[in-house]
């Protein structure tokens, strides 16, 4: 009995200190302006749903020769989106549907070396899910306005113009 | 040789004597007037916390490195009372030490770094540096595609809408070289080496002689010409000793990788403000960590290799 203690002690101790640091990725759900899309897509694509002209100000750029809605979300579920080969998942586990493509990208981005992240360089990080920094239907970063430069030193006298 | 210490006090007496009897020129009258002068200074220290006993204290304040506990105490809560007097903000003045077996590398991929600024921005609020005359650690240099000449690039580039077409961004701060040309050309020993790889500056021992920015080869280092002028409700209280506290005039300051942040493990400000996620922090002793990843798996490169200063700043596309 004492030997069974002992090994379940030492494994577990040892789970704790092996596990590394704790790393947490931001939800999405809560952030998406329409979500959850069942409120409206209850009755999936009737005609009353399809006369609102929500999503109108969409723009894709993400693959526009595709242009197909149904390629990422899901037909019968409307709060899911949906992989290549059918499987269901939710919106905060978008990264996985990203990697289906961009495989390399999201291996980065599991190892930390892309992407934006917050939390401790030596412990516990918290890190930002695709979606979070890139639109999922626009995904290049747009334009920024910059902070204002630097003043320039003052001009000798020399190089004064006359 | 010196049993004959007891009678200092005798000769000092000896020579003030023939220095009365003298006639007063005006090598003796100076003589006198350092005599009083160390006279009343001590007949100060005596009456609290005198304006003059602070600059005493001040004068007589050693090394960073050779303080004691108590030492820095009385110095921090000097520190303190003078920021107090002159910025009337309350301050924290923390002293957080190297962790052991940690060495700080900073890595920063280039194909993200979309020239926006924010990371200047972020650095100048955490760190308390003036803001007139202007001081920036950070100088994002704006360059070509497809070449790599510094004396092109444009530092004062106009942000309305950035990235521009056609060029690319390498923000430039200082690299914590591993062979420091700015720590071997101080003449008084005010900057060093910390162990976990951080070039820092004791601002009250540096004499501001502009050696080290005349050393450094990548403008790292900049000057206070003038006292800091940083606005009252701008002022960062989270402040340390060797990086973030406001600066004297006429000292030397550089960045620390805002050490008070990244020793108690937080990342630097500037990678927190980064957009798009372009720098990259960590401890190049652990595998595992973010920088390590890097150096193994992409192409980095360091700013002027060829002057062997073993920079720990590293660049990279991807």
């Amino acid at each position: 009995m004492k030997k069974i203690f002992l090994i379940i002690c030492v494994s577990c101790s040892s789970f704790l200190i092996f596990a590394g640091p704790h790393i947490e990725i931001v939800p999405r759900e809560n952030k998406i302006k329409n979500f959850p899309c069942m409120e409206c897509h209850k009755q999936s694509l009737s005609k009353a749903v399809k006369n609102k002209k929500d999503h109108r100000e969409l723009v894709l750029k993400h693959m526009p020769e595709v242009g197909a809605c149904f390629l990422c979300h899901s037909k019968t579920e409307p709060n899911k989106l949906n992989l290549l080969e059918g499987q269901k998942l939710g919106f905060n586990e978008a990264y996985t549907l990203c990697g289906q493509c961009h495989g390399l990208r999201l291996a980065e981005w599991r190892e930390s070396i892309h992407g934006k992240q917050k939390g401790s360089w030596a412990g516990d990080k918290i890190k930002l899910s695709c979606t979070e920094c890139h639109d999922a239907h626009n995904p290049k970063f747009p334009k920024f306005k910059a902070v204002p430069p630097p003043k320039r030193p003052k001009k000798a006298h020399f190089q004064e113009e006359k | 040789m010196f049993r004959k210490d007891t009678r200092w006090g005798e000769r000092i007496k000896k020579s003030l004597d023939i220095l009365l009897q003298k006639k007063v020129d005006r090598r003796n009258f100076l003589k006198g007037f350092f005599v009083a002068g160390t006279a009343t200074a001590l007949a100060a220290s005596t009456k609290g916390k005198s304006l003059k006993q602070e600059t005493l204290e001040k004068f007589l304040q050693n090394h960073y490195k050779e303080m004691s506990e108590e030492d820095k105490k009385n110095v921090f809560a000097r520190i303190k009372r003078e920021i107090k007097r002159d910025y009337d903000v309350d301050v924290t003045l923390s002293d957080p030490k190297p962790l052991p077996g940690v060495k700080f590398a900073y890595c920063l991929n280039l194909s993200l770094c979309n020239g926006s600024r924010y990371c200047v921005e972020a650095c100048v609020k955490e760190n308390n540096t003036s803001r007139d005359p202007q001081i920036q650690y950070i100088k994002v240099l704006e360059i070509d595609r497809g070449s790599m000449n510094f004396e092109k690039a444009d530092r004062y580039y106009d942000g309305e809408s950035v990235p521009h077409e056609g060029k690319y961004y390498i923000p430039v701060q200082c690299q914590q070289c591993d062979n420091p040309p700015c720590v071997k050309t101080c003449p008084v020993q005010a900057t060093w080496k910390e162990p976990d790889g951080i070039v820092v500056i004791d601002y009250d021992w540096c004499i501001g002689c502009r050696y080290c920015q005349v050393a450094c080869p990548y403008e790292a280092r900049s000057f206070n010409f003038a006292t800091p002028s940083v606005p009252k409700d701008e002022i960062n209280p989270n402040q340390s000793y060797l990086s973030n506290r406001i600066r004297p005039r006429g000292v030397m300051e550089k960045c620390t990788f805002c050490l008070h942040r990244t020793r108690k493990g937080l990342y630097p400000a500037c990678l927190e403000a980064c957009p798009t996620g372009a720098r990259k922090f960590g401890n190049i002793l652990d595998p595992e960590s973010e920088v390590s990843r890097i150096l193994k798996e992409k192409k980095v490169f360091v700013l002027k290799e060829e002057l062997n200063t073993v920079p720990q700043f590293f660049y990279y596309f991807d």
